[in-house]
């Protein structure tokens, strides 16, 4: 009987294996949409963060330059200060899980953007403050397929979720999964139409990654406007202070 | 003159019956005067609410600005010199409007509440004057002028749990692109009556708003107030002809439900007219008829002992216009009263109903009439048709009436 027993442990075993082979094959064959996704999202994150940005927001009627300071802590904090202009430097936009919070310095006041205004623009830029909050949880929030692969890159759509409260009705990523780093993000709405893109440039190595330096948000209604974020520094070895995300921080920086 | 003499004893030959159908067509007019009356008084509210409180009678801005507005889209804050002479003695005042969207936050900490808001800045002695802006002020006071006032709609105040004094941190961003930021401090708050609009809207003094959004000497809009409100069209028009750098939108544009109701407004009144009369015309009809049915003999020996038809029908006709016309007369005189004195006290009834937003106005609960000539002379006019109306068929009987057999029934 023992022997037995042995004998059909053996063979469940190897039987397990070989599955795990297959499922190994197919995902060199076909990368995995979710983790690639994951990775262009989380790519300027690591553990913790530091870094320097200058943001170049042009629309039809101004032009103007901030520069900004970030700090970030895994997915869900993100801590950004304006350094430039002087009539903004030290207003700062706290990110802790789905709240946001700004503080204005020039009045030394602080509040927190309700829901309802995550579409909302975030300080005159192309960006909303959806996107701080949800652009880490596009493979959360998104059924993401790979709809092509042409060569290394790669194209993926992203489909919310039913029951996801999502601002986007589609997304559609270019990957180049030999470098892991992304080309292109367009942006549709529920009715399908594109409502911007997010293009990536300038990739450089840092540290163990490669990352484009330079991102150019344009919306499509307004292909004269931009939004340019130029990654100046950026350093994922940092230690960060553990009250560093907290509301009693936002005035002390 | 024998035969109105005539007429008018004929009439109370039958003393209770011309009575009772004298008091039924007076009740019937002066109802309609009254019902007419406050039918101008919903639809003068209506416009009223809809152009004298916020938006006055022309809309006047940066072509494109009032179908897409735009924050940097301004014109200049002196409007007066690019207004033709003609149009200039139409209008009665001019409000300069500055607006913009704003985040609008009360209280710290957890406390905080934060409500996106339409911004309104205004020239609190242009509103005073022209518009009816501080008459909606529920608490507190309307704007003087200090800097950092700001007044909220009552909802607004209610979302943000903000009270008179309260600071509120206003969160923008102005033209030029930059954070424009300031700390208010809430003067007083404000109930027009509609609700969805109160509950996302502030006003503050407009040069705090130009400073705040970077637009010194600019408005984005001038709101001008009119003599005559229903002249708004061809003023505006005469505008756009002269001057091609601003546009000119009048109310009837801003607000087409109401323009269209005032379209059909007279077709509503004549309605009204028939509904009320209906009734009266088969009472009078049947007052008149009977009192030739009962006079039949009489009017065959008058026509033997020579009297022409054509003398005995306006006979007739003039019994029935006597009756119409003094009843029309009697009830016009008190619908036309009890229209005057709700005209001049109108009687609030908020504390049963509540006001309704509709076509971009609201309906308040107020009993309240104007006395229009209309709605005075239409319902008096219909009745001494009235009158013409209901002696046809005695008139016609009459004619067909042959003496012999007439008086062969007695």
């Amino acid at each position: 009987m023992p022997k037995y027993a042995v004998l059909i442990m053996l063979l469940m075993s190897s039987v397990l294996w070989a599955e795990e082979l297959a499922t190994a094959s197919v995902s060199i064959a076909r990368p995995d949409a979710i983790a690639l996704v994951r990775a262009v999202e989380t790519q300027y994150q690591g553990d913790c963060s530091h870094g320097k940005m200058r943001m170049l927001i042009k629309t039809r009627s101004w032009t103007r330059t901030l520069e900004i300071e970030m700090w970030s802590e895994g997915r869900d904090k993100l801590l950004t200060r304006i350094l430039a202009p002087v009539k903004e430097r030290g207003t700062c936009t706290l990110k802790v899980d789905n709240d946001i919070w700004n503080y204005i310095a020039r009045i030394d006041r602080m509040i927190k953007i309700p829901s309802s205004l995550m579409g909302d623009s975030w300080m005159g830029s192309h960006l909303t403050n959806d996107d701080l909050v949800k652009e880490n949880k596009i493979d959360q929030l998104y059924q993401l397929s790979i709809a092509e692969q042409n060569g290394d890159i790669a194209t993926i759509v992203g489909i919310p979720f039913p029951d996801a409260a999502v601002v986007w009705g589609k997304i559609v990523y270019q990957i180049d999964t030999a470098r892991l780093v992304p080309i292109l993000i367009e942006y549709f709405d529920e009715e399908g139409e594109k409502v911007r893109s997010m293009v990536f440039s300038e990739v450089k190595q840092v540290g163990e990654r490669l990352l484009p330096m330079l991102a150019r948000i344009v919306p499509a209604d307004k292909p004269e406007e931009y939004t340019e974020m130029l990654y100046q520094e950026i350093d994922f070895s940092v230690e960060l202070p553990r009250d560093l995300f907290s509301i009693k921080s936002l005035r002390n920086r | 003159m024998v035969i109105w003499r005539i007429a008018w004893r004929n009439l109370w030959r039958n003393r209770r019956r011309t009575q009772l159908t004298m008091g039924a067509m007076i009740f019937a007019c002066a109802m309609l005067v009254f019902s007419l009356g406050y039918y101008d008084g919903f639809l003068w509210s209506l416009i009223n609410n809809a152009t004298e409180k916020e938006n006055g009678h022309i809309f006047l801005a940066r072509p494109g600005y009032y179908a897409n507005p735009v924050l940097e889209d301004t014109v200049s804050e002196n409007i007066s010199a690019q207004l033709p002479t003609a149009v200039k003695e139409q209008v009665k005042g001019v409000c300069p409007r500055l607006q913009a969207y704003a985040l609008l936050s009360c209280g710290t900490g957890q406390e905080n509440r934060t409500q996106p808001s339409q911004i309104v800045g205004v020239d609190f002695q242009a509103e005073l004057a022209n518009s009816k802006l501080a008459g909606d002020i529920v608490a507190g006071s309307f704007l003087s002028g200090q800097q950092r006032e700001i007044l909220l709609g009552q909802g607004l105040a209610r979302k943000i749990k903000a009270e008179l004094g309260s600071e509120i941190i206003f969160f923008s961003n102005a033209a030029d692109g930059s954070i424009a930021s300031e700390i208010l401090l809430v003067k007083g708050i404000f109930s027009s009556g509609d609700n969805l609009r109160d509950s996302a809207l502030a006003f503050m003094n407009i040069v705090d708003a130009q400073q705040l959004l970077a637009l010194e000497g600019r408005v984005h809009s001038h709101r001008l107030f009119l003599h005559n409100p229903m002249q708004a069209r061809e003023v505006a028009e005469q505008i756009n002809d002269h001057q091609k750098a601003i546009e000119a939108t009048p109310w009837q544009t801003m607000f087409p439900q109401i323009a269209d109701i005032l379209q059909i407004w007279f077709a509503i009144q004549l309605f009204t007219v028939a509904i009320y009369y209906a009734a009266m015309a088969l009472i009078t009809f049947n007052t008149m008829y009977m009192a030739f049915l009962e006079r039949m003999q009489e009017f065959a020996v008058m026509q033997a002992i020579g009297l022409t038809r054509r003398r005995l029908a306006r006979l007739i006709l003039l019994e029935s216009l006597i009756l119409a016309t003094v009843s029309g007369l009697i009830g016009m005189m008190l619908g036309a009263s009890l229209n005057i004195v709700l005209f001049y006290y109108p009687i609030d009834l908020s504390r049963w109903l509540e006001s309704i937003s509709w076509g971009g106005s609201s309906i308040q609960p107020v009993l309240f009439c104007v006395p229009s000539l209309l709605s005075n002379l239409l319902p008096l006019l219909a009745m001494i048709l009235l009158g013409f109306a209901v002696a046809a068929l005695p008139i016609w009987r009459l004619y067909r009436l042959k003496p012999v057999e007439a008086l062969r029934e007695v």
